[in-house]
């Protein structure tokens, strides 16, 4: 058994702090591994003190909180028995919507009902007269001083129970809130802990690299607190509930036996046949299959990936206006969406809306196609730990081909259900966008969903034989046309439910051209006079400000089309790839994107006056999709 | 009893008292439910406060914040060779790659290349491991120069880490002047916060300009650090810290936290100051005991002045587990509750979550961006922070 993740790789010896914070260790350890997050539906943890720490899960709707307890008798008796033991107390605090919160005792069943309660139960060990009326069960561990193996035991009353004689009223003679000799309180403390216990087990199972050695369950009858009718508290058995102790060990450790064994399975007994049908669906015991299928497809029973959409389309489409309606639209209804963009693309995601509701992760390095594989699915992971959105969207840099994306995208599949691959089609210029580039084309192409953007800018022939030429490149593509109203209203259930329909992603074929041939920005000139070659070169060189990559394409005074890529201060002139008519569609020789920091607009304009330099080019029709 | 009465449902009244409705009704039963039993357990927090003194100030010079240059790289690198939990010894990246690929290098094929050039003759080490490394252009480091001032006004200047690449660090301990003091004998200690690879593997750098430095670490390094420590040309023997608590000289104290890291590391310390009439300030590697445990710890077990936390260096990290909620963001919750004063993170805190400290009005030091650090909203290479 591994024990590197409580005991430092330099001590020999265990102390009682080794296993006061080895849960939160081995939770945190075994968190770097996505299986273990999928197996135990896991959503976070956040320390509250040094000795405690709330925690989520997606089995329950509420909050575990697990605090280090005080030395009890039963931790003397293992450290009588030469164990170093620790114990601790596990809370299970409800949200307020759940049917729990009626079983509780009043006091903590008004305290869900609270505003503030749920801030409350991030420091519940702040309000400690309050929090105990949530616990639910006692964890114990306890491992040999070298600390070669470990045991873990959780100890709960099936049912936690407090009855009231004399039963409960509203004042003056008002109704029975609770019958004379009714429950005020009854939770099913074991089941609840349970869950929270399976994860632990996990974790730890995970960390070892071993499965449990041994599995025992004690039973005694469960005692329940009564107040009689004279208004004494009393503890008194519960007729028919049980107070169950289930042991785990690993590392060919047997714990000390208690009164009760009903039941311990070790060695060639440990099979999953004859585990009690609850604990034998627990995680620790198929923890290490699903890790060792990391890499491969796995199966989900219970699918907790969020989906993936891919916004493609080109510099200018309208991706960030849709981006910025999907995230406003989920936003309204609780779901939160994580967006993943190039860094350069993260001026125009509207912070108003991304500041709360979405979180928004920004990868450093270049086109998205380039550097996919190891950089999305760092990213992925880091926003589902992060904020485990229900919806991730990929914006892409605009250069990013959704063909070649396709194989690095399957090899996400672990992390998220792959839904749709959606590009953006100006319908002012996609015309002319298809005719000319073949990355245009295999945007199309390579989408599941076609939006035809800024419809209001366009005139009906021309969005008619745009949509006749977009089917015509991929006639399985769904289309949608937007125009003032950014989200097609066709397209707005897509995004809301967790299951779209079936079937969107039709079979790709492979790699197809990549990019290196057109730009995108922070800031963008349109070059309306073409310079010469050395002209273009000595400006892009000189330019002002800290842009870190330049991309432009642009036609030169000797009447070549380049493109021009500056990195690090290098700059080149590479012969344009686009081939047939006219290369730009615009009233313009030619553009430049300048990606970087404190780019100055008006200062790269001024510098670029030779080339008759504009941010916009006149007319309606060549709104950029930032300009909100 | 009174057998007409009937049974109210529970909901309704659970409604009512979050209304308002039944609310003063509670108020005259709330002492039905407690009993003894379900109260006993829950000990009150505790604070030790432990006196360390005080000093005047602190200034840190950040000398290489920049780990590495390409994340892509270094996480592709990462997860070819298995993911976040293989020993990062077997990364296979400088200085202690084989060829043999990610996952399968060895401390051992790394220091029989190298170790004959540590620590006099770096850039030859270095390029030998170029030769075989993953991505060996992409190290830099983490390293700071700490100068505290006693309040008998004597100043006293501390090295918290040594970066990674050599070459990079030997740059970097140029650019601000540590090579000289470390020759000098003007640096009294070093500390190593952790055991990665950034923090550590630049060990060698601080050794060819004093192999006799005091020297700090956690007691959770693994048996190729500490082989690495002697390797590297340390002709000390290192303080290996086993106290929770470290009281290093009046007004500091080191901390250390027993932490899981990724790749195989174990435990982080951090450096604690008193400022005078200021509060505490804090100078970390990572943080990868998380922002919330480092404020705790701190607040329950040190005595510090006006009971605020006043500043913070470091990389504030990130850790995957610190997600709840996504409407709760840690890092941004701890920090407007301890409030701190001035915070001067960079590192690994992330470009992005600088600039959200700044867009919630934090007081977040900005920097200059000078030698390759990626931003101004963070104290980058070569930039200063003065506490106190």
């Amino acid at each position: 058994m591994r024990n590197d993740y409580f005991l430092p790789p330099g001590a020999s010896v265990l102390t009682a702090d080794c296993l006061a914070g080895l849960p939160v260790n081995a939770i945190t350890q075994a968190c770097r591994m996505s299986a273990f997050r999928r197996l135990v539906r896991w959503r976070g943890l956040a320390p509250c003190d040094t000795e405690s720490f709330t925690a989520r899960i997606d089995t329950r709707p509420g909050v575990f909180g697990m605090r280090l307890a005080r030395p009890d008798d039963a931790g003397r008796k293992l450290q009588r028995a030469g164990l170093v033991p620790a114990c601790f107390d596990l809370h299970y605090f409800p949200a307020p919507d759940e049917e729990l919160c009626e079983r509780l005792r009043l006091v903590a069943a008004v305290e869900t009902q609270r505003p503030g309660y749920a801030e409350a139960v991030r420091s519940f060990p702040l309000f400690p007269a309050l929090a105990g009326a949530f616990q639910v069960a006692r964890l114990r561990l306890a491992a040999p001083p070298e600390g070669r193996a470990l045991a873990l035991c959780l100890e709960a009353p099936e049912k936690k129970r407090l009855r009231t004689l004399q039963g409960i009223t509203l004042p003056e003679g008002g109704d029975w809130l609770v019958p004379p000799g009714g429950l005020e309180e009854d939770i099913p403390a074991l089941s609840i802990a349970r869950d929270w216990f399976d994860v632990l087990a996990a974790a730890i199972t995970a960390c070892g690299g071993e499965p449990p050695c041994l599995f025992r369950r004690e039973a005694q009858p469960a005692r329940e607190e009564q107040r009689d009718r004279s208004g004494r508290w009393r503890r008194v058995d519960a007729p028919g509930v049980r107070a169950v102790s289930e042991w785990l060990a690993w590392g060919d450790m047997v714990p000390p036996t208690g009164a009760a064994a009903a039941l311990e399975l070790r060695g060639a007994e440990l099979k999953a046949e004859a585990l009690p049908k609850e604990v034998a669906h627990a995680p620790c015991w198929r923890i290490h299959s699903s890790l060792a299928q990391e890499d491969a497809v796995p199966t989900f029973d219970a699918d907790a990936r969020p989906a993936l959409y891919v916004l493609c389309g080109f510099l200018g489409s309208g991706k960030t206006t849709l981006l910025n309606a999907v995230i406003e639209r989920q936003r309204a209804r609780e779901r939160c969406v994580g967006v993943i963009q190039n860094e350069i693309g993260a001026t125009g995601v509207d912070e108003r809306l991304v500041g709360e509701g979405a979180p928004v992760l920004a990868m450093d390095e270049g086109c998205v196609c380039c550097t996919i594989s190891g950089n999305l699915r760092a990213g992925v992971r880091e926003l589902q730990a992060r904020a485990n959105p229900e919806l991730l969207i990929l914006e892409t840099t605009g250069l990013a081909n959704p063909l070649n994306l396709r194989g690095e995208l399957e090899d996400l599949r672990e992390l998220v259900r792959l839904e749709a691959v959606i590009t953006v089609l100006d319908a002012v210029h996609g015309e002319a966008l298809l005719a000319e580039s073949e990355l245009g084309r295999d945007q199309v192409r390579g989408a599941d969903l076609i939006v035809l953007s800024k419809g209001n800018l366009a005139g009906p022939e021309q969005r008619a034989r745009l949509r006749a030429r977009a089917l015509a490149l991929n006639p399985a593509a769904l289309l949608h046309e937007s125009g003032v109203e950014p989200l097609p209203p066709a397209m707005r259930s897509l995004f809301d439910s967790d299951r779209p329909p079936a079937g969107l992603l039709p079979h790709v074929p492979g790699a197809h051209i990549n990019h290196a041939d057109e730009g995108f920005t922070s800031v963008r000139l349109f070059l309306r006079r073409p310079l010469p070659r050395a002209d273009l070169l000595r400006l892009a060189r000189s330019s002002p400000g800290a842009a870190f990559r330049i991309k432009g394409m642009a036609e030169t005074k000797e009447k070549e089309r380049v493109v021009l890529q500056c990195v690090g201060g290098e700059c080149e002139l590479e012969p344009c790839p686009v081939s047939g008519g006219e290369t730009f569609a615009m009233q313009a020789s030619g553009f430049i994107v300048f990606i970087g920091r404190d780019l100055d607009a008006s200062l790269l304009q001024a510098h670029w006056a030779s080339a008759d330099a504009v941010e916009r080019l006149p007319g309606p029709e060549h709104q950029d999709d930032q300009s909100h | 009893m009174d057998d007409n009465k009937k049974t109210m449902n529970r909901r309704d009244f659970l409604k009512g008292v979050a209304t308002g409705a039944c609310a003063g009704l509670f108020a005259s039963m709330g002492a039905y439910s407690y009993t003894k039993w379900a109260y006993s357990r829950l000990p009150g927090v505790d604070r030790k406060q432990m006196d360390f003194g005080v000093c005047r100030s602190v200034k840190v010079t950040n000398i290489s914040e920049t780990s590495w240059f390409s994340n892509a790289d270094l996480m592709g690198d990462i997860h070819a060779a298995g993911g976040l939990l293989v020993n990062q010894y077997t990364l296979n990246w400088a200085p202690f790659a084989n060829g043999k690929g990610p996952g399968k290098g060895s401390y051992e094929d790394g220091i029989r290349s190298i170790g004959k050039y540590l620590p006099n003759d770096l850039d030859k080490a270095w390029a030998e491991q170029a030769k075989v490394a993953l991505h060996p252009e992409n190290p830099g480091g983490f390293s700071c120069l700490v100068e505290m001032e006693a309040m008998d006004g004597s100043k006293h200047k501390y090295l918290l880490d040594s970066g990674w690449s050599f070459q990079w660090m030997d740059q970097a301990f140029k650019r601000e002047g540590i090579d000289k003091m470390l020759a000098a004998h003007d640096i009294e200690a070093l500390f190593l916060s952790h055991e990665h690879w950034d923090h550590f593997w630049g060990l060698p750098v601080t050794m060819k300009y004093d192999n006799r430095i005091p020297m700090y670490l956690h007691a959770g390094f693994y048996k190729e650090g500490m082989q690495y420590i002697k390797d590297a040309g340390y002709k000390g023997e290192p303080v290996i810290q086993k106290e929770p608590i470290l009281k290093f000289a009046p007004g500091m104290a080191v901390i250390k936290f027993d932490v899981p890291i990724i790749n195989r590391v174990f435990g982080e310390t951090s450096l604690a100051f008193n400022v005078k009439d200021k509060g505490l300030v804090v100078v970390s590697g990572c943080n990868h005991q998380g922002i919330l445990q480092m404020t705790s710890v701190i607040h329950k077990e040190l005595k510090y002045e006006n009971d605020q936390f006043h500043g913070i260096y470091g990389g504030l990290h990130i850790s995957p587990f610190e997600d709840w909620d996504p409407k709760y963001d840690d890092l941004v919750i701890a920090l407007k509750k301890w409030d701190f004063q001035r915070i001067g993170c960079n590192h690994c805190t992330g470009v992005l979550t600088a600039k959200k400290f700044v867009e919630r009005g934090y007081p977040v030091v900005q920097g200059t961006a000078r030698y390759r650090s990626k931003t101004k909203d963070y104290l980058g290479n070569g930039d200063i922070i003065t506490f106190g």
